[in-house]
């Protein structure tokens, strides 16, 4: 193994320790007092910057430097990527809840789900959740600044591409380990509690970690990244509530949530799919 | 064009401090009123306030990124670079949309702080959100006419524009032909309604629900706007 191998490997290493690290930090510090500001403020914008500030410790622990080409927009040429960004979460979380509402609630169907609302305040929400999530996109560059622009290059670097996506994408889901345990995505109450919760979240994160990855190699830019993110975070959970929350009793969805969950998170996996080949089968834009 | 963005940064980097204000009403403003058992409705009120007050400094701060770099030896020595006017141009609208995108996330962290050390519920978001594609819009307008005039030039034109155009609209509604409104008393009962906080009919909803992506889409025409007209501006500029 050369010398530079071996650094990349080392530096891997000193990401994820900082990274986790800070994410299990800041729930020891502040997950106990869940609703309360010092969660909300220090734990959250804490949890959300982690891998970001990982980055940024890594390069100046291993004297890396800070010149990195993932900083700019990039926006000539490529806002057909960043629209794609936004429509891509939108298209599987309208699909999604329909999913949800067939296979969990006897006699479902959208118009009684819609309880009253038209279409227009559905076109609404959408239109609103989008631009909002265009608008809050710096939270998730703590996020994406970490993955996509640090961890995944590097792996990159020292395995072959399918390797490099698998393992990031399992270092990324087990990163929300913390969170998961808390019950944040798929609460606590299903049986194979925590490690069903990890492992679905690490599947889940291959999947869209490709998706990311395709984004930010075809503009060399992590912002579509972030916007894609923000959009998915933001929508899955909207969509779900406005098709079939009413369908539910809370206790019937508590004790549901895991599968739920898991079926809702369903249609966003298998859109990445093509993105997964695209990124395999075609060539790098760029070396990072 | 980082360097010009830094440069941009560097020459307005006094009124920076003006993000730090919504953390200094803090601790005086807002935890004393709720400590002392104010209404949620005064607590949310002035935790609106504020955020509008954040958004309207930060509109200030765009204002003067074009004045403060009106000088025709620079603007003349950034033409004949490789960057040319489009750099010159892009790096004042990057610059202006960070600082619209810092203050809507200085708000937001304000908001988070704010709502949970006074327990109350309130989506400041939202209000952000709507004040920053109207800045954007805004914007969108104001920037080629101080690209091309001038700040001080581009302002009257663009005031004398808008007057134009307002007492056009006034006098149309005063004479012109009202029918493409629709039934008029229909139209005054929905504005009523909205008023006293009905929700927004179907038509005005998807309107509303399009305005941000239609700000961005003006914004972009501005740059490519200005890009064209930048050359000839550098002719107008005072110093």
């Amino acid at each position: 193994m050369n010398t530079d191998k071996k650094l990349t490997i080392l530096r891997i290493m000193i990401f994820v320790i900082i990274s986790y690290g800070i994410i299990i930090a800041c729930v020891m510090a502040f997950g106990y007092m869940e609703d309360t500001a010092a969660y909300k403020i220090f734990g959250t914008f804490g949890i959300a910057f982690a891998p970001a500030a990982a980055n940024y410790l890594t390069r100046l622990i291993t004297k890396e430097g800070f010149k990195d080409p993932l900083y700019a927009a990039n926006f000539r040429g490529n806002i057909k990527y960043y629209i794609l960004a936004a429509v891509v979460p939108v298209i599987a979380y309208i699909i999604s809840p329909i999913i949800v509402g067939k296979t969990f609630i006897e006699g479902y169907s959208i118009s009684s789900a819609l309880n009253g609302d038209t279409a227009a305040e559905f076109v609404y929400i959408i239109l609103k959740i989008v631009s909002l999530s265009i608008l809050v996109f710096p939270l998730y560059f703590g996020e994406e600044y970490g993955w996509r622009a640090y961890l995944t290059p590097k792996l990159e670097a020292v395995m072959s591409k399918p390797a490099a996506l698998i393992v990031s994408g399992i270092i990324w889901g087990i990163w929300h380990a913390p969170i998961v345990y808390m019950g944040h995505n798929f609460g606590t109450s299903y049986s194979f509690y925590p490690w069903g919760g990890y492992i679905a979240m690490s599947v889940f994160c291959i999947f869209v970690g490709c998706l990311f990855t395709w984004l930010t190699e075809k503009t060399g830019s992590i912002y579509p990244a972030c916007i894609c993110h923000s959009v998915h975070n933001n929508i899955a959970n909207a969509m779900l509530s406005f098709f079939v929350a009413g369908s539910f009793t809370e206790e019937d969805f508590l004790s549901q949530q895991f599968y739920i969950s898991i079926t809702n998170l369903l249609p966003m996996a298998v859109l990445c799919i093509p993105f997964m080949i695209l990124l395999l089968c075609g060539r790098n834009k760029k070396a990072v | 064009m980082s360097g010009l963005i830094f440069k941009d940064l560097f020459l307005n980097k006094k009124y920076m401090w003006f993000f730090l204000f919504p953390f200094l009403l803090l601790p005086g403003g807002l935890i004393s009123e709720a400590a002392n058992g104010a209404s949620q409705a005064s607590i949310t009120q002035t935790i609106m306030i504020t955020e509008i007050m954040l958004m309207f400094f930060a509109y200030i701060l765009t204002t003067g990124i074009i004045k403060n770099d009106e000088r025709k030896a620079w603007s003349s020595f950034i033409v004949s670079t490789p960057l040319a006017a489009r750099g010159q141009v892009a790096s004042k609208y990057y610059f202006t949309l960070i600082i619209l995108l810092a203050a809507v996330f200085v708000g937001y962290i304000y908001d988070v702080a704010a709502t949970a050390l006074t327990d109350v519920e309130f989506n400041g978001l939202s209000v952000l959100s709507t004040l920053f594609f109207v800045l954007l819009f805004m914007l969108a307008i104001e920037i080629p006419f101080s690209i091309r005039f001038g700040s001080v030039n581009g302002s009257k034109y663009r005031a004398t524009i808008i007057m134009l155009l307002l007492f056009a609209g006034m006098v149309y509604l005063l004479f012109g032909d009202l029918s493409i409104f629709g039934d008029q008393e229909e139209m005054m009962n929905t504005i009523m309604g909205i008023l006293n906080g009905d929700s927004l009919p179907d038509r005005l909803l998807i309107v509303s629900g399009l305005f941000p992506y239609f700000s961005i889409v003006m914004y972009y025409l501005s740059y490519r706007l200005s890009c064209r007209s930048y050359t000839k501006g550098i002719e107008t500029f005072e110093k």
